[in-house]
């Protein structure tokens, strides 16, 4: 935008000193912040937010409008950066977590914001406070595998299914009669291993990984 | 060219068939895949919404064993999934100095710390597409898969996002937007490609356990609509879209209807197909979603 902005004239017109009022800017510099946009700046993934200058590129190309009504990650990244946190609870805390991570407002997005991520870390900033009540299946996801990777180095898809239902409280699903076949096609097959592999030397990297987290 | 070979886990489990075609097709046009065998998981989607360092040293590690034994100068994933993990953790090693030191220090701790963010990412496709290419399948063809009517379809990370897989800057990448190097490789063993607005949507496998009817209704919508285009079968370079599309359909055709019931297999076993291999090297018999059934119909097997 201009920065001389005593005098402004359009098509003969002059507009000094109101022209500013019917072009509002949407751009909130990187130097406005709030508390919740600093917190949400520090999860993992969140570092971009304050880049967003609200055009709506990623919502428009977005997976999910179609589907779950009122998904709107413009919408999120505003109310964070405004300090509106009852309206993000209260009418957004179902929707954010919903993101399938299909990274086509990342890939669109005109001023670099990692939105998926951004996306992924209001959703983070919304579990930090508890705001669900209980432990979300995204939460329980991502503790069952992170466990796994770091313990064993390599993902066993049947020992992570078990764990995930376990932690949230339906092990009785995989115990229904189409998964129980589904299992056993794999099992007869060869594709579930019940001894997967290991990987050698990896109980140091394991140590280190864990120190890491610390 | 040396290139490192990282299956990541889904190829050493349920998608065993992937590994195995991609390793077939790759052996059959002189593609030499050295195996980076003391492989780990790359971290996937977890990782990254978990710890932002962890996120980059489990990639990292991959690629220094690559690097580290095999002096490769390209790692190669058949994984939508591994190649998104490894490519933004070379991004974050070539753009962010603070990641970089961290990630050397660890690899010097726990590997061969040889690694710098300095080897080229590649997807299976990619690197078939480029080192292959269309022309020299068609004149390896043996068995033309003429009559069969494929939706050909890449998921979400396959070159997505641009920040990361630099598309428009690498000159060998797909078009982001609109996909078409499977397409043209399937076109080549005799394949009819119908129209498929679907191709680069998502499947919602990111969600498939946590969010499992919102996944379904969009791996339905995707299976749905190649259904409609008139393809016989769907064919994808991912085994994440292949568990959510595949492994899952059962659950999708219980909640959507039969709309959604058709047959799902990896592009590397169509075109090992065509060019003579048997539908049992070619695990055809392992996809959910019964491939054999329409392939006898077409005379193909």
């Amino acid at each position: 935008m201009a920065e001389n902005t005593d005098k402004m004239v359009i098509d003969g017109v002059e507009l000094t000193g109101i022209w500013k009022e019917f072009l509002p800017s949407r751009i909130l510099y990187e130097d406005v912040t709030t508390e919740f946009l600093d917190e949400v700046k520090k999860l993992p993934g969140g570092a971009t937010i304050a880049k967003c200058y609200q055009c709506g590129t990623c919502t428009g190309g977005c997976t999910l409008p179609d589907f779950v009504d009122k998904f709107n990650p413009r919408r999120f990244i505003d109310l964070v950066r405004r300090g509106h946190y009852d309206i993000l609870v209260n009418e957004n805390k179902d929707l954010v977590w919903k993101c399938v991570s299909c990274q086509r407002c990342t890939h669109r997005c005109p001023r670099g914001v990692n939105t998926q991520e951004v996306v992924r870390a209001i959703a983070k900033f919304l579990e930090d406070r508890k705001v669900f009540g209980k432990l979300t299946n995204d939460e329980a996801f991502d503790e069952v595998f992170m466990g796994e990777v770091i313990e064993d180095g390599r993902i066993d898809e049947v020992k992570i299914v078990k764990d995930f239902y376990s932690k949230t409280g339906r092990l009785k699903d995989m115990m229904r009669a189409d998964q129980l076949s589904l299992g056993f096609k794999m099992l007869t097959s060869g594709r579930i291993k019940l001894f997967g592999g290991k990987i050698k030397d990896w109980k140091k990297v394991s140590q280190r990984l864990k120190e890491e987290l610390q | 060219m040396k290139i490192g070979y990282f299956p990541g886990c889904s190829l050493k489990g349920m998608a065993r068939a992937y590994d195995e075609s991609t390793k077939i097709v790759a052996e059959s046009f002189g593609i030499d895949l050295l195996e980076v065998d003391d492989f780990n998981c790359c971290g996937a989607l977890e990782a990254k919404g978990s710890n932002e360092k962890l996120s980059y040293m489990l990639p990292a590690r991959v690629m220094d064993s690559a690097k580290g034994r095999f002096h490769v100068d390209a790692v190669v994933t058949p994984c939508n999934g591994c190649y998104h993990s490894l490519l933004r953790t070379n991004a974050a090693m070539n753009e962010n100095a603070d990641a970089k030191g961290s990630v050397i220090k660890f690899l010097k701790d726990v590997g061969y710390g040889t690694y710098e963010g300095d080897i080229d990412v590649r997807h299976f496709l990619e690197l078939f597409y480029n080192e292959v290419g269309p022309e020299k399948i068609k004149a390896s063809v043996k068995k033309s898969l003429k009559g069969l009517k494929v939706a050909s379809y890449y998921g979400c990370l396959y070159e997505r996002p641009k920040t990361i897989t630099k598309t428009g800057y690498k000159s060998k990448r797909d078009d982001s937007e609109n996909p078409h190097f499977q397409d043209d490789l399937l076109k080549a063993t005799g394949a009819e490609i119908v129209e498929f607005q679907a191709a680069a949507s998502c499947c919602g496998g990111a969600h498939a356990l946590q969010d499992e009817s919102l996944s379904a209704t969009l791996s339905a919508a995707i299976l749905s609509a190649a259904k409609e285009a008139g393809a016989d079968v769907l064919a994808l370079p991912c085994p994440l879209c292949g568990a959510a599309l595949d492994i899952k359909q059962p659950e999708i055709i219980k909640a959507h209807g039969e709309k959604a019931k058709l047959p799902v297999v990896y592009f590397t076993q169509l075109i090992g197909l065509s060019i003579g291999k048997s539908p049992k090297e070619l695990k055809l018999t392992d996809p959910i979603s019964n491939p054999m059934k329409v392939l006898k119909a077409k005379g193909l097997v």
